[in-house]
């Protein structure tokens, strides 16, 4: 008997984790437009706290070597997210800006979203996940 | 800029006095003729017609010009006179005849906005739309203040972002270039100073950080060095001398970062009006100097004499209530007498000591021969602005001046000093600027000797189009 329900919590939970996988969703980011060299650094967040306060849920860094790159995430929970990336062009593991603070390579973040004298903020970046496949097209050309 | 307010009323009057006669713009408000838009694809390139005068010999070169062209998309207008699309125009002068045409800078800002048929972008004194995209500075760059030659290339110049290229002869916008890749986007303001060997100088200012670029006379960054003024001045003007660079401090300082920017500065007529001094060859060096509290726009230029004393002019105004009221209510074709700028002379001693010499000449627009730009000179060129649409012209040393009257009828903007060929003396150049003819509903090209100003111009020709007023030129002698 204690054997049967072993078996069936196991079985239970067999088919939990399946139907987990079922509904997740796959996230695909195309970039476009960019030089093409150095590395694209991108961040990827599941809430407006995680974005406000760059606690990301995943990163991923690309090497870039042609005008297009594709970053994706797999087995994420439906919801909303957003990302923001910036391209590293050149290669010194950091964003460079001006000696004002402003930028001076290239940003992005989810929807293209763009912000107001600042980076873009979560209600503009955030977008929902749904299960199965995602795809966000994003712009990363000079500004 | 005062000016333009006055010359602005003055027509106005003018008009009101010519409402009970037939007049033909009567029933308009002629003012206003100066803040409509232009035309979205600018002016083809057309012949002038000579209404006066003779074409002066050896007068060769092109004339430009740059100002805000376009205020509305239907209700949806600019905020403020100073966030107009630059509209730049090109009075090419050769064989005796005169030839004008314009085009619009081709921005980030001006194209969204004529994609989405709305004023979009925030501005100086415009606070945009919720959803501009206003992420960087040359995203909001309006390319609107002043023109300058680099090289083979035009620049069109904003205070707050990067220049933008142009064909000098095409007036096609090539976009905006860094002059190193890490100062992308960095400030350079409309009123950069030109040594009489072709070196540039100009500031770029970010609160009390202010960046200082030396270009070479064709524009190749030189040199870029950011100091810490002590001051979050609006700067708009400066200027040099041979030895030393002269970053005027006024007491209308940003503290905070409201939308729009002009929101953003208080006036503080309780503090002074600062005046920094640096060594040229070595920025550390410096010193400081107070006047009473005033505000600027425009400085003529400066000079050192041999005892260390530097003089400048300047126009100044009791407050900042021009920029914060009056030219924000100009675009709801509103105009009010506000006070008018003073020409004045500030004097810093070597001792430490400034005292500022008044004139009681009202005007703005000041312009004095590049030729001698940081060198001893005598003469200023302002636009009047005693309402009867006059050039003034001030001798610092005789304490003369001389002026012509345009008329009612016409609203008089900035005069430059061209020189004439083969010739080196202060008053053997010509000034030459616009005139926007209410009456003609035209724009009008004037030449004057600088030798005898009060004879009104030696040369005057008429365009087909009628442009908005305009703000600052630059002219490229043959």
């Amino acid at each position: 008997m204690l054997r049967s329900i072993i078996l069936a919590l196991a079985l239970v939970g067999a088919a939990h984790a399946n139907a987990q996988a079922e509904d997740a969703g796959q996230l695909t980011i195309q970039l476009q437009g960019l030089a093409p060299q150095g590395s694209v650094m991108l961040q990827l967040f599941n809430s407006e706290a995680g974005y406000d306060g760059g606690q990301g849920i995943g990163a991923r860094r690309v090497e870039i070597s042609g005008p297009t790159a594709e970053v994706s995430f797999d087995n994420l929970p439906p919801g909303q997210y957003a990302f923001r990336l910036y391209h590293d062009v050149n290669g010194d593991g950091r964003m460079n800006t001006n000696p004002f603070g402003m930028p001076t390579e290239p940003f992005a973040f989810s929807n293209n979203a763009r912000g107001q004298f600042g980076p873009a903020g979560w209600d503009a970046a955030a977008f929902t996940l749904n299960a199965g496949a995602n795809v966000q097209q994003i712009h990363v050309g000079a500004r | 800029m005062n000016v333009s307010r006055r010359t602005l009323l003055a027509s106005f009057a003018a008009a009101g006095a010519m409402a009970a006669a037939p007049a033909a713009f009567a029933a308009d408000t002629p003012w206003s003729l100066g803040l409509e838009n232009a035309p979205a694809e600018g002016f083809p390139e057309a012949a002038m017609r000579l209404v006066h005068g003779r074409a002066p010999a050896g007068l060769e070169g092109a004339l430009y010009r740059n100002g805000p062209g376009w205020f509305r998309y239907g209700a949806s207008a600019t905020g403020h006179w100073f966030d107009g699309d630059g509209f730049i125009q090109r009075f090419a002068i050769a064989d005796g005849r005169a030839r004008h045409s314009a085009r619009f800078a081709d921005t980030p800002k001006r194209r969204i906005e004529q994609q989405r048929q709305a004023i979009i972008m925030p501005g100086f004194g415009t606070r945009g739309a919720p959803d501009a995209p206003a992420d960087s500075a040359d995203a909001m760059n309006a390319a609107n203040t002043s023109v300058m030659m680099a090289g083979d290339e035009l620049w069109a110049l904003w205070e707050g972002g990067s220049p933008t290229r142009l064909d000098p002869n095409t007036l096609e916008t090539h976009g905006v270039r860094p002059f190193r890749e890490d100062l992308a986007g960095m400030p350079f303001l409309a009123h950069p100073k030109v040594e009489p060997n072709g070196r540039i100088w100009n500031l770029g200012v970010n609160g009390s950080r202010v960046v200082i670029w030396r270009l070479s006379a064709n524009g190749v960054l030189e040199d870029a060095q950011v100091i810490d003024t002590g001051a979050r001045s609006y700067i708009h003007d400066w200027a040099v001398t041979e030895r030393h660079l002269i970053i005027p401090l006024q007491p209308w300082t940003i503290d905070r970062f409201v939308a729009p920017i002009v929101d953003s500065y208080t006036w503080r007529g309780d503090q002074p009006f600062r005046v920094l001094v640096l060594d040229k060859n070595d920025y550390s060096s410096r010193r400081m100097y107070e006047l009473p509290a005033m505000f600027f726009f425009h400085t003529g230029d400066a000079w050192e004499e041999n005892d260390g004393t530097i003089r400048f002019d300047l126009c100044v105004t009791p407050d900042a209530h021009f920029v914060t009221e009056e030219a924000r209510n100009m675009i709801n074709r509103h105009v009010e007498d506000g006070a008018s700028a003073e020409l004045v002379m500030a004097v810093l001693h070597a001792d430490g000591r400034a005292e500022l010499q008044r004139t009681r000449r009202l005007g703005e627009f000041p312009q004095t021969d590049r030729r001698r730009q940081g060198l001893a000179r005598d003469l200023t060129a302002i636009v009047d602005d005693r309402g009867d649409n006059i050039l003034g012209l001030m001798n610092w040393r005789t304490g003369a001046y001389e002026s012509f009257a345009f008329g009612p009828h016409q609203m008089v903007q900035e005069h430059l000093f061209a020189a004439k060929p083969g010739r080196t003396g202060e008053r053997d150049a010509w000034l030459i600027g616009v005139t926007l003819n209410a009456r003609a509903r035209a724009t009008e090209l004037h030449v004057f000797d600088v030798a005898r100003v009060s004879d009104g111009p030696v040369a005057t020709w008429r365009s087909r189009y009628m442009a908005p007023l305009g703000f600052h030129g630059t002219w490229a002698g043959a």
